[in-house]
């Protein structure tokens, strides 16, 4: 059930400008505010923009966001860990390191690094990586940890493959499930930052309707227009969840222990 | 396990360094010149000196830190914000409790929603339940909290008004008006995290349950309620404290947003507005303190949890 929101999320960012009624960032002040109508499915905003086609559009930011983190997250932490795991020098250093950067809470960190950077898109995507690479590293560098007292990888040792062959050949494959996994939860949770980094206003900036945007925009307005807060929500809720879904899917094709 | 403990202290040093050298150089780290940025484009030359000199930062780098890390430990004093002529440590000080009081709620909220739930579907494990409970928690975790937290604003305090929709009563005012100020963003943000709690205490549960010593006790015809609370809830509390404790860090920096909807005058806020305002000396206090607490939480967990299970001795 998962891979079909998902599916159908990716399908309505990709489609956009072909399903979406209207331009989203036409304005049409004299149909401003209006409650879900047959015209305007989820109402209009403040400007008169139809906030069916924000929402629509903003499910192209919010997936560009998250896929792009997720690649980079999954990479850099992926070797990150391995190398950590493997290569006990560098262990601590690079623990130590990781660990500072978890001690901040998510949203801080990631408004700190934009603080800097400054509000853009860009940005948002490098403040979450960084934010959500150190847990992943963590992750895998605790597959590695594992993985190298096996036997398989004492008799690769033994026949005298070099260090970077044992990596490649026995760690790494093995590793791939719950990164798979892990990367697929941190879709998700990018996705969700993202929208709480655009409604404090350090995502990409305004007029991009992601969906963080478009709730703070109508933020003012909640208690006579709370649709525009609404539906931007309920499209959040609806991906990750189904992101969710998706990775708890996954993890149960993954990993057999898990009987429950 | 004072060698333990001791380690613990040690690493948890070295993060908080690591820590303090990254709030430090978000300064430098500007694409810029720092002084130039905070004080915005009109500002004349001679203005943009005086406030490198007031900030230091025409000394080299390492004095600069030496002096801010000093200013610190020995006299509390981080420094002045750029915009009020207020002390950083003041500032933080008096909101502190605000966020605290905030993480405190939701952590008791996710608690007692959440291990009751989650205990309640391990021991009633595949009945509908169970998967209700499973399905429940699977969407909540998935909510924004901050949308959450925004539906709650419509629904119980513009539509119903049983809530204030903001802002926040201090305790020494009224206790009333302080719980009632601090419920639903409590429970907006709480809510999320029980199920994360309940999905936590549940697994846990069922791996204690499944236990050979937990057979054992029903073998031995002790009664099934029994069996419950004297074995399987003792083990399986320690993870789920262990999740709570994470929690309330987590809560402190979740509480950001909420405390923006809510208009609560909590260090949250205090950052989100100096970040809006470039305010560097807010800001780096800001992290600096949020990572310390965040620290001590863990600290704090690695130690309990050594105690309540002392086979655990990793380094």
């Amino acid at each position: 059930m998962g891979i079909a929101i998902v599916t159908s999320v990716i399908i309505a960012a990709l489609f956009a400008p072909y399903i979406a009624p209207t331009d989203p960032k036409e304005m049409d002040p004299m149909n401003a505010l209006q409650g879900p109508n047959r015209e305007h499915l989820f109402g209009t905003d403040q400007f008169g923009r139809d906030v069916l086609s924000r929402v629509i559009f903003g499910s192209r930011i919010s997936l560009r966001i998250g896929l792009v983190v997720v690649f980079i997250t999954a990479i850099l932490g992926g070797c990150i860990g391995i190398l950590s795991g493997y290569f006990r020098a560098l262990d601590n250093a690079i623990m130590r390191i990781v660990d500072a950067l978890m001690a901040l809470p998510a949203i801080v960190l990631a408004l700190a690094i934009v603080s800097i950077l400054g509000p853009s898109e860009f940005c948002a995507i490098i403040a979450l990586s960084v934010v959500y690479t150190p847990r992943t590293a963590r992750l895998v560098r605790g597959s590695v940890l594992v993985l190298r007292e096996k036997t398989f990888v004492e008799a690769s040792k033994a026949i005298g493959s070099k260090s970077w062959r044992i990596l490649a050949k026995d760690i790494f494959p093995n590793c791939l499930a719950p990164l798979i996994v892990q990367a697929t939860f941190v879709f998700g949770y990018a996705v969700m930052s993202e929208a709480a980094l655009s409604f404090l206003g350090a995502g990409p900036p305004p007029p991009a309707p992601s969906w963080g945007n478009i709730m703070s925009e109508g933020r003012h307005l909640l208690r006579s227009c709370p649709w525009i807060i609404l539906f931007p929500g309920l499209a959040i809720a609806f991906t990750v969840l189904g992101i969710n879904l998706l990775g708890d899917g996954i993890r149960d094709v993954t990993d057999p222990r898990m009987l429950r | 396990m004072l060698e333990y403990v001791v380690r613990r202290f040690a690493s948890f040093v070295i993060v908080l360094l690591i820590l303090a050298l990254f709030a430090f150089s978000l300064v430098h780290m500007i694409p810029g010149d720092a002084a130039l940025v905070m004080l915005g484009e009109e500002a004349t030359p001679t203005t943009i000196e005086a406030l490198r000199q007031d900030l230091g930062l025409d000394q080299p780098l390492y004095v600069q830190f030496y002096r801010w890390v000093q200013g610190i430990l020995l006299r509390g004093d981080f420094g002045t914000s750029v915009y009020v002529p207020r002390s950083v440590a003041q500032d933080i000080a008096q909101r502190l409790p605000v966020s605290f009081s905030l993480a405190a709620f939701t952590v008791m909220i996710s608690a007692f929603v959440g291990v009751p739930a989650g205990i309640v579907a391990a021991i009633k494990h595949g009945s509908w339940v169970d998967r209700l409970t499973i399905a429940a928690t699977t969407i909540a975790v998935s909510m924004p909290e901050f949308w959450l937290g925004l539906m709650f604003v419509v629904l119980f305090a513009v539509q119903l008004r049983w809530f204030p929709s903001g802002g926040y009563v201090p305790l020494s005012e009224s206790i009333g008006g302080f719980l009632r100020s601090l419920f639903l963003p409590s429970l907006a943000l709480g809510l999320k995290w029980a199920a994360l709690v309940a999905r936590m205490s549940r697994s846990s549960m069922l791996d204690v349950m499944h236990e050979d010593y937990v057979n054992t006790a029903r073998a031995k015809g002790l009664p099934e309620k029994v069996v419950l609370l004297k074995h399987v809830l003792r083990n399986a509390i320690v993870p789920i404290i262990t999740v709570l404790g994470l929690i309330f860090g987590v809560a402190l920096g979740g509480a950001i947003v909420i405390e923006t909807i809510f208009t609560l005058p909590g260090v949250g806020r205090l950052l989100i507005n100096s970040i809006a305002r470039r305010d560097f000396p807010i800001i780096q206090g800001a992290i600096l303190i949020y990572g310390l607490l965040f620290c001590l939480v863990n600290f704090g967990i690695d130690i309990l949890y050594v105690y309540l299970d002392p086979r655990i001795k990793y380094g």
